[in-house]
């Protein structure tokens, strides 16, 4: 493709990033994720009732007094999914935040010291990488016994090696990158050239990993939550919500709005990790200028 | 009769904020036998309107204007037909020989595939053809070289192999797209001295695209010089290089190592950078680095001024005491 | 004593599996106060591997490397002694030599900062003072480096090394990736930063012609090693190894005369089996009997002018590669008649 192609595709001179309402996505993606975070914090305040109180007639549908209607034992379906936020949302985050760490730093050591060290990490991330998440997830939540804890343990062991995998890479290729020879030539250790121009390269991808694992974490938990791995009854959380629904299923209502709202916070996760992706990479954000 | 009639041509490319002109309005004709150098720096529009000959433009691309050859529209051609017409008549090189030639075929296969579909030879006679052309392009052992592949050649080999995929069903028309700038200077001149030499033997038109003017002036016979999407000068090479009448032609002139003047004369940079077709300076593109420019310059794009055989966009005389 | 000098250094580099590469096989070099030097060559002749041996990036296999009269380490995983800051380079590829995520301000600061040179408080004023010797406006120091054209990064990545207050700044092709304006004007601006900076430059290049416009003097290599050094002017009126001659010739001229440059025959050799005796001999056309043989040393010939050629020897003044071989015959003859 001709230079002047390329130039013209991605160059525009010094724009600042893009403003929000130009990216509807995002818009939407953060809106409800923030929407979902909020509801998160004040449930307690926001929840008509007592998400475990039976006290209301069963199986009643969606009404002006209970707006998601209740479930077979009474309870009141729309406090139970507010309340569910508080168990799926804060645990998403958790968990991505973790496996981030402990995946990043992995990988980190693993690019930069190379060699046996990372012969080892690299293994073990394959092995991980073997099996099938929500497989792996099962067996390590079922060997540790059911609870939202160990559901949650077996998460992180899931998602790690994604992290490891990511941020070796990119420690491999920029920590030989001329701008960080130049920067070692100046005198900066190699420590200095680590945190001044490797890692902020690597944040980048990270950030947008773990957005999208958001995603993928939430629907886990709810993925076993809903094997009955996860969360335990009585307890509120989308998962085992729909695993309830499903045994229910002519009083749509009880499954049908905890499936709702892991779609819309799965989805709105995701619109967010897209457009962090594109914010990162300072080309598309202010707008490239390609090769000449 | 020429080989070539371009006429008008008008190249526009679809981007995210609307149409930009890439070409704008550019005539010129080629003639039998001739080598016409078109020369610009990158973005200058130069490998676009080449582009358009084959068809090998982005999708969305809008063109206007006419290429007549061997009395066909180019333009107005489509698909098989623009294939059979371009893929006989004109063969195309470009310019990094490292991605160029198809890195899992045999060259004899890269040669010989050409050969049976377009000529309809068989598969002797095809062998018996791609060694020829290799030997005309002076690549060693040129029988051994059917069965290599192309990483086992040297750059200035594989653009030599290139040129003799491209010559192989004997085209009219060479297009060669910087063909020598990713080799090195002694490579070059090989490449150079076998151009001339072919065209000679062949009696080859070469449309020579390239920023070198260096390489234009070895082998070109008539230069034309883009500049932002529009040819500001052209004419024959010796009276064009020799005496440029464009402001932008002196000054790349200017800013380029001369052998004789090195150490005497300082190298003179143009100021400023090659603007973005999407924004173009009013008037004429070349004004806010010309060292001429008058308030003239600014309202209206020159017209292409014809005089004895040369075309300048530029009022007369513009070195005239200002 | 030379600001920079390398004696008989090689650089060699493995390759599991396969065999060990010479890319640099003994080059001698120096360069001395203020000077600007051109190394030229062509691909594969280990060009850019010397510069990075110079300046301790590499280490070499063999020889020593002298800044300012002290040996360059290598670089390891420790900061880079302090004595060698004065010693920089310039990459060749002014895309990937600046991080695209750090502001290019931040960027021409990190001499400052890791080298302490100026108060915090200065720094700024430094980078504006430093964008200014490149000749770009002090806003840049704002933007990333995609924000600019490729000559504007170019001299972003030497206002960078600039930072550092070099007395020696090697430059591995700092014009291969520019076009004709862009590279007038950054080595217009290097002869003007080793002028008034009193900077010696190192300059690798392929492009000789510029090299002509720009060095005081030129060495030349050929497949790892030195072919000849003179002063710039000297060396183009009189080349006196045959591959600067063929070099020199090949050159193409922009006069519009229709001059057809001169091709060497033959292709360069794969370095790790190099041609016995002279590396370039397979595609000498003045080559004698002793060319294969023996390879020839780098030998003064002159004040300032050495070179690797049987053809010239010690005792005869030095001469054009033909007329010498012309010599060379006739001596033959004479020596074989009597």
């Amino acid at each position: 493709m001709s230079a002047v192609a390329a130039r013209l595709g991605v160059r525009r001179r010094s724009r600042r990033l893009r403003p929000a309402w130009r990216q509807p996505l995002a818009v939407v993606g953060a809106v409800i994720a923030i929407a979902w975070i909020v509801i998160a914090i004040f449930a307690p305040l926001i929840a008509p009732h007592d998400p475990l109180a039976q006290t209301f007639a069963p199986q009643q549908s969606p009404s002006l007094k209970h707006l998601f209607g209740t479930d077979e034992l009474g309870r009141d379906v729309l406090s139970r999914v507010l309340y569910g936020s508080r168990v799926s949302v804060p645990i998403a985050l958790l968990l991505v935040g973790l496996a981030a760490c402990v995946g990043g730093l992995v990988g980190a050591l693993a690019g930069y010291f190379r060699g046996v060290v990372d012969g080892l990490f690299m293994r073990a991330a394959d092995l991980v990488f073997a099996f099938p998440p929500i497989v792996l997830a099962m067996v390590v939540a079922a060997v540790l016994g059911r609870g939202l804890q160990n559901a949650a343990l077996a998460i992180v062991v899931v998602a790690w090696p994604s992290y490891a995998r990511v941020v070796r890479g990119l420690v491999l290729s920029v920590a030989d990158a001329e701008y960080v020879q130049s920067a070692r030539l100046l005198g900066s250790s190699a420590r200095r050239a680590l945190f001044r121009d490797v890692l902020p390269n690597v944040v980048g991808p990270v950030l947008v990993l773990a957005t999208l694992d958001l995603a993928n974490a939430t629907l886990l938990l709810s993925g076993l939550s809903f094997l009955g791995l996860g969360a335990q009854p009585p307890r509120a959380e989308w998962g085992s919500m729909v695993a309830d629904g499903a045994q229910y299923f002519q009083w749509w209502w009880i499954g049908t709005f905890p499936g709702l709202a892991i779609f819309t916070a799965v989805l709105a996760f995701n619109f967010l990790g897209d457009s962090l992706r594109d914010a990162f990479d300072p080309q598309t954000a202010w707008g490239g200028e390609a090769q000449e | 009769m020429s080989l070539l009639e371009v006429e008008g041509l008008r190249i526009r490319l679809p981007t995210p904020t609307g149409l930009v002109t890439v070409v704008d309005g550019v005539d010129y004709e080629v003639e039998p036998g001739q080598v016409f150098g078109v020369a610009g720096e990158s973005g200058s529009g130069k490998t676009m309107s080449v582009l358009a000959l084959l068809g090998l433009l982005p999708p969305g691309a809008r063109v206007e204007g006419r290429a007549i050859f061997g009395g066909r529209d180019l333009l107005r051609l489509r698909g098989r037909e623009l294939r059979r017409v371009a893929g006989r008549d004109i063969g195309m090189v470009f310019q990094d020989p490292m991605t160029s030639l198809h890195p899992m075929l045999s060259i004899g296969k890269q040669l010989t595939e050409h050969l049976r579909r377009r000529l309809g030879l068989d598969r002797h006679a095809a062998s018996h053809r791609a060694t020829d052309l290799l030997e005309q392009v002076r690549i060693p052992d040129p029988e051994g070289a059917l069965h290599a592949f192309p990483h086992q050649f040297s750059g200035g080999m594989r653009q030599r192999i290139a040129i003799a995929i491209a010559l192989a069903c004997g085209p009219k028309l060479l297009i060669a797209d910087e063909p020598t700038t990713a080799l090195d200077v002694t490579v070059q001149a090989g490449i150079i001295r076998l151009l001339d030499r072919l065209r000679r033997e062949a009696d080859l038109s070469v449309i020579l695209i390239t920023h070198d003017l260096g390489v234009m002036s070895s082998i070109a016979d008539r230069v034309t010089i883009l500049y932002a999407s529009r040819v500001v000068e052209s004419g024959d090479r010796e009276a064009l290089l020799r005496r440029p009448r464009h402001p932008y032609t002196r000054a790349l002139l200017d800013a380029l190592p001369h052998p004789e003047a090195a150490g005497e004369r300082p190298l003179v940079a143009i100021r400023g950078a090659p603007p973005s077709p999407r924004r173009l300076p009013s008037g004429c593109a070349f004004h806010p680095r010309c060292a001429y420019a008058l308030e003239s310059c600014a309202l209206a794009v020159p017209p292409l001024l014809h005089v004895n055989g040369r075309a300048f966009a530029c009022p007369p005389d513009p070195f005239a005491a200002r | 004593m030379s600001m920079l000098s390398l004696e008989d250094v090689e650089v060699t580099y493995e390759r599991r599996g396969a065999e060990k590469i010479k890319a640099v096989a003994g080059a001698s070099l120096s360069v001395e106060r203020g000077q600007i030097i051109g190394l030229v060559g062509e691909s594969g002749c280990g060009k850019s591997s010397l510069a990075r041996a110079a300046v301790g990036l590499v280490a070499p296999s063999a020889g020593t490397v002298r800044f300012e009269g002290r040996p360059v380490t290598p670089m390891s995983r420790r900061a880079r002694a302090r004595e060698l800051a004065r010693l920089q380079l310039v990459f060749q590829n002014p895309y990937s030599s600046l991080n695209p995520r750090r502001k290019v301000g931040a960027q021409i600061a990190d001499a400052l900062d890791v080298l302490d040179l100026v108060p915090r408080r200065r720094r700024r004023v430094r980078v504006a003072e430093l964008l200014d010797l490149v000749g770009l406006p002090a806003s840049a120091a704002e933007s990333f480096p995609h924000q600019f054209s490729g000559g504007q990064r170019q001299r972003i990545a030497i206002a960078r090394a600039l930072a550092a207050d070099p007395s020696v700044l090697v430059l591995d092709e700092p014009l291969a990736s520019l076009d004709a304006s862009a590279q007038a004007q950054v080595a217009n601006l290097l002869v003007d930063l080793s002028r008034r900076l009193e900077l010696s430059l190192l300059l690798i290049s392929h492009d000789l012609a510029i090299v002509r416009h720009v060095a005081d003097a030129v060495w030349v290599m050929y497949l790892g090693v030195m072919a000849e050094a003179a002063p710039t002017r000297q060396l183009w009126a009189a080349p006196l190894h045959p591959y600067t001659e063929a070099l020199i010739g090949a050159v193409p001229h922009p006069d519009g005369s229709g001059f057809l440059p001169e091709a060497l025959p033959g292709e360069v050799p794969d370095p790790a089996r190099p041609p016995s005796g002279c590396r370039f001999h397979p595609r000498c056309p003045y080559a004698f009997e002793r060319c294969p043989v023996e390879d020839p040393a780098m030998t003064q010939v002159a004040p300032g002018r050495t070179v690797a050629c049987w053809l010239q020897v010690d005792g005869r003044p030095p001469a054009p590669p033909s007329e010498q071989r012309q010599h060379y015959e006739s001596g033959a003859k004479e020596s074989k008649l009597a």
